[in-house]
């Protein structure tokens, strides 16, 4: 009998993949999505310190945002690619080569089109707390899914993604594991910069006191960045994570599973 | 309209296989092709060449729909995002 999809066979998986293809598509990935995140925190520093006064500052506000949605595309390119790259390494347990930078127009069309449009529901509903788990699986899997829209169109991103929710509980158990993530590596990431500043103030001639007014809990820029280099450093765990389940999902549907576990049953008696 | 054309036996032969009667007309390039040359869609025959070409011109005109459509449509939605980024902000601002 055919065991169900669990979310730590999903998690293991990743892991190996996500290793697999880290030199050098998650540089790529960082890279290209560092920009994007110091966008978004710097919007949110604004309008944290205009505060009820926002509304008079939409000028200023519009630049930011449209900075920050600029710097989505190339982060939205760098997630194809490294999606692809993911899809070629499960498919030859191997890292792949520059072939991964040649991402199919179609499936980046339909990735940026889906992308964007679960953007807008994100700046919509975001705001509730409650859409954000939706929001998160959906942003993860129009990613994962982008390969294989072979032909653009309205639909297929949403129709694919839609087919893909069926193994919820996995899902479910995925988000909460990476919303855990994200706490872990913002308070290790809180540790290093104090640990850093501890050692700095050994060094002879370096004056820490600014530092130590910059790098503090109550400075919420600083909390703001500390946000933005969790999302950067989970990211590429939540992209395999997303890949990973579409390919368990769709070996299930067509059976691939059976005949890879056939063929192991075989070398195994051979 | 159908293309199936009352062919007698031996009176015409399938262009492709010379042994073979006639079954039915390609209705585009009107040659006479046998059972298992002719292929219906939507309710015409056509012929293996005739039905591949139709169907490449298909598919290439619903992919350029599809392109417009998908660029259209992120065209719009980028500018809706960027609006809706800070009339958020604003309005939690406003909440808070």
């Amino acid at each position: 009998m055919r065991p169900t999809l669990s979310t730590t066979e999903v998690l293991n998986d990743a892991a190996d993949a996500v290793t697999r293809v880290a030199a050098p598509w998650m540089g790529l990935l960082w890279m290209l999505s560092l920009p994007l995140r110091l966008c978004q925190a710097h919007f949110v520093a604004r309008v944290i310190d205009l505060g009820p006064e926002s509304g008079q500052y939409g000028a200023h506000l519009f630049g930011i945002a449209l900075a920050a949605a600029a710097a989505l595309l190339p982060a939205l390119w760098a997630r194809a690619v490294f999606v692809r790259a993911l899809g070629l390494s499960l498919r030859r347990a191997a890292s792949p080569g520059a072939e991964a930078l040649r991402v199919p127009a179609a499936s980046l069309a339909c990735y940026v089109y889906a992308a964007l449009a679960i953007e807008v529901l994100f700046f919509a509903l975001g705001w509730t707390l409650v859409a954000l788990p939706l929001l998160m699986v959906m942003g993860g899997l129009a990613a994962a899914i982008a390969p294989l829209c072979e032909q653009p169109g309205l639909v297929r991103p949403f129709r694919e993604i839609a087919r893909h929710l069926s193994h919820g509980r996995v899902l479910v158990g995925l988000v909460t594991v990476f919303a855990i993530a994200f706490f872990v590596v913002f308070i290790n990431l809180l540790f290093v910069f104090a640990l850093g500043l501890w050692l700095a103030g050994a060094i002879p001639g370096l004056d820490p006191a600014p530092w130590q007014v910059l790098l503090d809990f109550g400075n919420e820029r600083y909390l703001l960045v500390l946000c933005a280099g969790a999302l950067l450093a989970v990211e590429p765990f939540w992209l395999g994570a997303c890949v990973v389940y579409v390919h368990k999902v769709r070996s299930r549907q067509s059976g691939e599973d059976l005949r890879l576990w056939f063929e192991r049953l075989r070398s195994e008696a051979a | 309209m159908t293309a199936v054309a009352p062919l007698g036996s031996g009176q015409r032969l399938c262009a492709n296989h010379p042994e073979r009667p006639g079954h039915a007309l390609c209705m585009a390039c009107k040659k006479v092709v046998c059972q298992e040359c002719a292929t219906e869609w939507d309710g015409i025959n056509y012929c293996v060449a005739c039905l591949a070409l139709r169907r490449k011109t298909v598919a290439a005109s619903s992919s350029f729909f599809g392109w417009v459509l998908v660029a259209a449509a992120a065209a719009l939605l980028f500018y809706a995002s960027v609006h809706l980024m800070v009339w958020t902000g604003v309005f939690v601002t406003g909440l808070l």
